[in-house]
This record gives C-alpha cells, sequence and structure tokens, in this order.
C-alpha cells in the first residue's frame, strides 16, 4: 500500500486527509463515519513494516523517535536480541472484574542480558480517547505485566493536548514515563532517516510521503510566490521552445 | 480572451493557495502542541482541559478557506470545575473582516483568549472580526482587552502579521510564550515588547 500511495497509484489516502471541513453537520457525520476504521489502518500501514526487520534496525528507529523528544536516555544503549511487536495485544487486568484493554501496539524488547523493556503505544488520528481514562487504563493494567522502570508509554497523534489533559487529571501516575509524540515530530524523523543509508530510509521515504498527502507537517513558514512563479515561466519557456 | 500563460496563471495561483493553507494548517497544528506542552512552565494557575476545537470559514464565494482556527479549552486548577474557564484562540485570516481594518491589507494571525472557542457555524458565530466591540479597551495599543470585574472576567486579543513568522522557534517566541505570560498576569509590555516584528498595532499609541 505504502508505494502504491507513493507512486500516486491509488487515492485511498484521502480518507485518511485532516483537513478541516467546516461546520457543516454532513462534513461531521462523514468525519464520524470515517474516524472508526481509520486508526488502525494507520498504524499497520506506518508501523507494521517494523515487525520485519531485525531487531537492531527497528530498535534503532524507536531510539531515534524517542530522541527527538528527550526520552531516550531511559532505553538500553545495547541492541536488543529480539522485539516482538504485538498488534491490538489484549492485556487482561487481575482483577477479573474490569474488561480487557487493547492498545494499539505493544513493542517487547529482549536485550542479552535477558532483560526486558516494553513500549505501550496508543496512536490516535481524528478519534477522543475512548474511554476518557482510556491512557490511564493502559498504563495501570500494563504494569501489570512488566515494572515501571522497564515501559514507556507512548501517545501518538495529531494533537497532544489529550494526553496532557489525562496527566493532569490524574497527577501524573506516569511519573514521567507517558511520551506525547505529535504526528508530526514523527514524520520530520522519517524526513531525516530517509535522507540516511539506513535500511529503514525506504520505508521512511514511502511513510513521509504518505504523511504529507494526508496533512501531516510542521510549520517552516512562508514563501512567496515568486519561486512558484518562476519555476512556471521556465517551464513555459521550455515547452515552447520545444514547439 | 485571456492568454494561455495568463490562464496557466490561475493554476499556479490555486497551486499557490493550496501550499500557503498547508502552512496554515501546520501553523495552527504546531502552536495546538506547543501550547499544552510550555504550559506547565510559564504558568501554574492554568491547565488544559479537552481536546482543541477546530472551526474554519470558507470566503463569501465559497471558493476559499478566508479564516481557520484552534481553540484549547483551559480552566485554573484550583476550581474544581470540569468546564473550560476560558479557551485560548488562535486564529488565521486571510481575507474578509478578519483582517479589514485601517491601514491593514495582509494575513493575520489573531490569538485571543476568550470566554468561548472561535466559531464560523451560522447562528453560533465568535470570531475575531473587524471592527471590534465598543466595549473594549487597548493596553500598549496592541493588546485589546475586555474585562469585567464583577464577574472576575478578563478576556484579550493581540495579533500578529502572519508570514512575519517563519519557523517553530517563532511560534515559541511570539504567540505561545506571549499568550501564556498573558494568562499568569505579566504586562503587555513585557508580554509583547516594543521590539517584536509582526506585531500588529490594533490603536495607535501607547498607554502602559
Amino acid at each position: 500500500m505504502l508505494h502504491a500511495i507513493k507512486n500516486n497509484k491509488t487515492s485511498l489516502y484521502k480518507r485518511y486527509q485532516l483537513l478541516s471541513k467546516g461546520d457543516s453537520e454532513e462534513s461531521k457525520a462523514y468525519d464520524e463515519e470515517r474516524k472508526k476504521c481509520q486508526e488502525d489502518e494507520i498504524t499497520s500501514t506506518v508501523f507494521g513494516p517494523l515487525d520485519f526487520v531485525p531487531a537492531s534496525v527497528a530498535y534503532g528507529f524507536w531510539r531515534k523517535l524517542l530522541e527527538c523528544v528527550g526520552k531516550s536516555v531511559v532505553l538500553p544503549l545495547e541492541n536488543p536480541n529480539k522485539i516482538e511487536m504485538t498488534f491490538w495485544g489484549r492485556i487482561f487486568p487481575r482483577d477479573r472484574n474490569i474488561s480487557s484493554i487493547e492498545p494499539d501496539l505493544l513493542v517487547r524488547m529482549i536485550f542479552p542480558n535477558e532483560k526486558i523493556f516494553l513500549l505501550i503505544v496508543e496512536m490516535k488520528w481524528m478519534a477522543e480517547l475512548n474511554p476518557k481514562n482510556q491512557l490511564q487504563l493502559q498504563w495501570r493494567h500494563g504494569l501489570e505485566l512488566i515494572d515501571h522502570d522497564s515501559a514507556l508509554h507512548l501517545f501518538i497523534a495529531p494533537n497532544i493536548s489529550e494526553g496532557k489533559v489525562a496527566i493532569d487529571d490524574c497527577g501524573d501516575v506516569w511519573d514521567g514515563r507517558l511520551v506525547l509524540i505529535p504526528w508530526s515530530i514523527v514524520r520530520s524523523l522519517l524526513e531525516d532517516l530517509r535522507k540516511t543509508e539506513s535500511v529503514l530510509s525506504r520505508w521512511a521515504e514511502c511513510v513521509d510521503v504518505f504523511l504529507h498527502k494526508v496533512g501531516i507537517s510542521s510549520f517552516t513558514g512562508f514563501q512567496g510566490p515568486k519561486e512558484a512563479f518562476k519555476f512556471s515561466a521556465k517551464r513555459c519557456y521550455q515547452v515552447e521552445k520545444k514547439s | 480572451m485571456i492568454s494561455e500563460k495568463e490562464a496557466e496563471s490561475i493554476a499556479e495561483c490555486f497551486r499557490y493557495v493550496d501550499q500557503v493553507g498547508l502552512q496554515i494548517n501546520a501553523l495552527l497544528d504546531d502552536v495546538g502542541n506547543l501550547l499544552p506542552e510550555m504550559m506547565s512552565t510559564l504558568t501554574k494557575e492554568f491547565r488544559c482541559v479537552g481536546k482543541t476545537l477546530i472551526s474554519s470559514r470558507y470566503c463569501d464565494s465559497g471558493w476559499v478557506y478566508s479564516d481557520e482556527s484552534r481553540s484549547v479549552p483551559i480552566r485554573r486548577k484550583r476550581t474544581g470545575k470540569l468546564k473550560a474557564d476560558y479557551y485560548i484562540c488562535f486564529q488565521v485570516s486571510t481575507v474578509g473582516d478578519g483582517i479589514n481594518f485601517p491601514n491593514n491589507s495582509v494575513p493575520l494571525l489573531h490569538v485571543g483568549c476568550f470566554k468561548w472557542p472561535v466559531s464560523f457555524k451560522p447562528g453560533e458565530e465568535y470570531y475575531v472580526g473587524y471592527p471590534l466591540e465598543d466595549e473594549v479597551s487597548f493596553d500598549g495599543g496592541r493588546l485589546a482587552r475586555w474585562r469585567d470585574l464583577e464577574v472576575n472576567s478578563d478576556e484579550w486579543l493581540f495579533s500578529l502579521k502572519l508570514c512575519s513568522l517563519k519557523d517553530i522557534a517563532d511560534l515559541k517566541k511570539y504567540v505561545v510564550e506571549p499568550s501564556l505570560k498573558l494568562l499568569a498576569g505579566c504586562e503587555v509590555a513585557e508580554a509583547l515588547p516594543d521590539e517584536w516584528l509582526g506585531q500588529v498595532l490594533l490603536r495607535q499609541g501607547k498607554q502602559y
């Protein structure tokens, strides 16, 4: 799918576009309908390929991503022997009265000294946290699998304010281990990665194009129309010359 | 009849507007993410309480967006209420009453602290449009203020020339930081210093 999107062979990505549609009821209903399935599809499209690469390569990506938000220090320096990625894996709380939880992604990293580090990843696109304490539940029951110092909780969203609200609401039960990452930061990292000789550079290129097409970008300032018109004039000249 | 080159320029203009629109969206998304991130370090009194609200409006002909906005709900920490006390609003206006005041003809970014989120929805309109309401006072010529001591309400607005902003560092320095300083009760002279580029004088003359 990533290759089809990159080479303009499909317009399926349009269903994920983060464009404001004004305030009409029609557009709101449309948005509600498409929110239902898009998050899982995006999670799979963007991060699925990391499941097929060597552990050291995938680890390099997660380390760099956490570096971007100043949190890489909590990860071990050495590469893990193995990384297990579980998409939508269910965690069954010890308390049987509480229903299971399903983070979008669990990244279980197993190191040579048999130490295990866990990333609990929740991704949002347009939908809101559901239930409102979704992140608190994920962390509380995620810690039944592993101790606090060997886990990080990542919240990746176009707008991270919901994550900040979650921290403020419960007095930061994460103790600094809930990492809020805007999608624009993911894209900035991919822009850098695609310029490297890394095994992931081709993947980074495809995902970068995908995120660009669906409306994820960082502010880089405005340019005057002159540049565009200069390009246009040059092209017109070339066309005329040929004819 | 227009020439082939002139016709091409129409397509170029639309492509250009599209590019500017993408930058406007990126700018608003970035300030929406920077505000909660920087809030805890610049003001201890307020916190975010919900999802950022989006509202936008087309120009009168319905062909292009004229205004796009984000409103971040906040409230005082000490209150036990669940609803927002205020909204920190960021409204970009490129054409129309959002930029139409004397001596201005460029796109603007309005940064305001209001009791309601910006809305362009017909019948529920609440946005920055000129002329401003009569009850407004001006602080330092650059901060429009609506104060009602009886109900302990303090709403304000400052505006920047949109194209004076170049990157995320500018968004932090000229947009998010001053809005949080004003929220924390800083004086206008400190939050919005004289020498800053891109400041829009809403009224001539200083009144510090």
